[in-house]
C-alpha cells in the first residue's frame, strides 16, 4: 500500500488543472520519514466520481447494445424494414443537437480554464438550450410514431427503438440537470482557473451520453 | 475566419452525421452499410474522446477504456453483420 494512504493523505488529487504543474514530489528531507517518491500518479480529468457514473453507463450500454445485436439476429427481417417508418430527420437533428451541445461545453471547460468566467457561462447556458433541444424533437417524434401506429408492439425493432432511445434519454436528463447545477454555480463564481473539477465533471458526463447516441443513431436510423 | 480545431472537429462531426444521413436514404446492401456504420461509429467515437473530451495521454487507462467501447462496438456491428445465423442459434433457448 502506499505509505501516503495509510498515513492518511490522499493518493489522487481530483483537479488536473491543480495536479498537472505540480513538480514531482520528493520526500527526502532527514526530517521527513516517508520514503522518496518518484512519480505522481496519472491525473484524472474531471473528478474521480464521474468515472464511476461514465464506466457504468459504459458497462450499461455495452450490456443494452448485445441485447439489439441478438433480437436484430432473431428479426432480421423487422431491422431491416424497421428504419424506413423511423423519421431519419429526427434523428440526425437529435444528433446536431448532443453535437453542438458537446462542442458548447468544450468552449465553456477552456473559458474556465483562462478565467473568463462569464464565457463559459453563456457557453454552458448554450449547451443546456441545445440539449434541451433532444427531449423536445423526441417528443414530437413519438407523436408522430404513435401516429403511425409506431408503438412498441409494432415490431421487435420498434421494441428495440423506444427501449434504448428512451433509456439514453434518461441519461440526458441527468445530464440536463447536471449542466443545471453547474451554470448555477458558475453564476455564482464558484468556478475559476485553478478549481473547475466540477464543471469538467458534468462536460465529461455529457460527451458520454454524445458517443452513446453516435451509437445509437446509425443502429436504428441508419444500419439495415 | 479562422477556424480552431475544436470548431474543425465539430464541423467534421456533423458533416459524418449528414453523410449517415444521405447513407440511409439510399439503403446501401448489408456489408458497405455495416462497414461504413463501424467506421462511422469507430472515427466520431475516437474524435469525441480526443478532442471533446481531450483524454488523449492524461491518462491513459481511462482513454483505452473509452476506446476499446468504441472499438468493441464496431467489432460488434461487424460480427452481427457476419454471423446473424451463429449468434441466433447461440443465443435460442431449447
Amino acid at each position: 500500500m502506499d505509505l501516503r494512504t495509510e498515513l492518511g493523505q490522499p493518493r489522487l488529487k481530483a483537479q488536473p488543472s491543480q495536479t498537472r504543474d505540480l513538480p514531482k514530489v520528493t520526500n527526502d528531507s532527514p526530517s521527513n520519514p516517508l520514503p522518496a517518491i518518484s512519480e505522481a500518479p496519472a491525473p484524472i480529468p474531471g473528478n474521480p466520481g464521474i468515472w464511476v457514473g461514465i464506466f457504468c453507463i459504459l458497462a450499461e450500454f455495452l450490456l443494452l447494445f448485445c441485447v439489439y445485436f441478438i433480437t436484430r439476429a432473431h428479426h432480421l427481417n423487422d431491422f431491416a424494414i424497421g428504419p424506413d417508418r423511423l423519421a431519419t430527420s429526427a434523428g440526425v437533428a437529435i444528433t446536431l443537437c448532443l453535437l453542438t451541445s458537446g462542442y458548447a461545453m468544450v468552449k465553456a471547460v477552456h473559458a474556465i480554464r483562462l478565467d473568463q468566467v462569464s464565457q463559459a457561462l453563456h457557453w454552458v447556458l448554450l449547451a443546456i438550450l441545445l440539449g434541451g433541444g433532444y427531449p423536445l424533437i423526441k417528443f414530437f417524434e413519438i407523436q408522430r410514431n404513435l401516429a403511425l401506429g409506431l408503438d412498441e408492439n409494432a415490431s421487435a425493432f420498434y421494441l428495440a427503438y423506444y427501449y434504448l432511445t428512451l433509456n439514453h434519454l434518461v441519461h440526458v436528463f441527468w445530464g440536463l440537470l447536471g449542466l443545471v447545477w453547474v451554470a448555477a454555480r458558475t453564476a455564482m463564481k464558484a468556478y475559476s482557473k485553478d478549481n473547475h473539477a466540477g464543471l469538467e465533471a458534468a462536460a465529461l458526463y455529457w460527451h458520454t451520453t454524445d458517443i452513446i447516441w453516435l451509437v445509437i443513431f446509425p443502429f436504428f436510423y441508419v444500419l439495415r | 475566419m479562422k477556424i480552431d480545431r475544436i470548431e474543425r472537429t465539430w464541423l467534421i462531426l456533423v458533416a459524418l452525421t449528414l453523410l449517415a444521413a444521405g447513407l440511409a436514404e439510399s439503403k446501401p446492401p448489408g456489408w458497405p452499410l455495416a462497414l461504413t456504420v463501424a467506421g462511422l461509429i469507430g472515427f466520431k467515437g475516437n474524435l469525441v474522446i480526443d478532442r471533446y473530451m481531450e483524454i488523449t495521454s492524461l491518462n491513459p487507462r481511462i482513454r483505452n477504456v473509452l476506446k476499446g467501447f468504441v472499438i468493441l462496438v464496431a467489432l460488434l456491428v461487424m460480427i452481427s453483420q457476419a454471423i446473424p445465423d451463429s449468434l441466433r442459434s447461440l443465443t435460442t433457448l431449447n
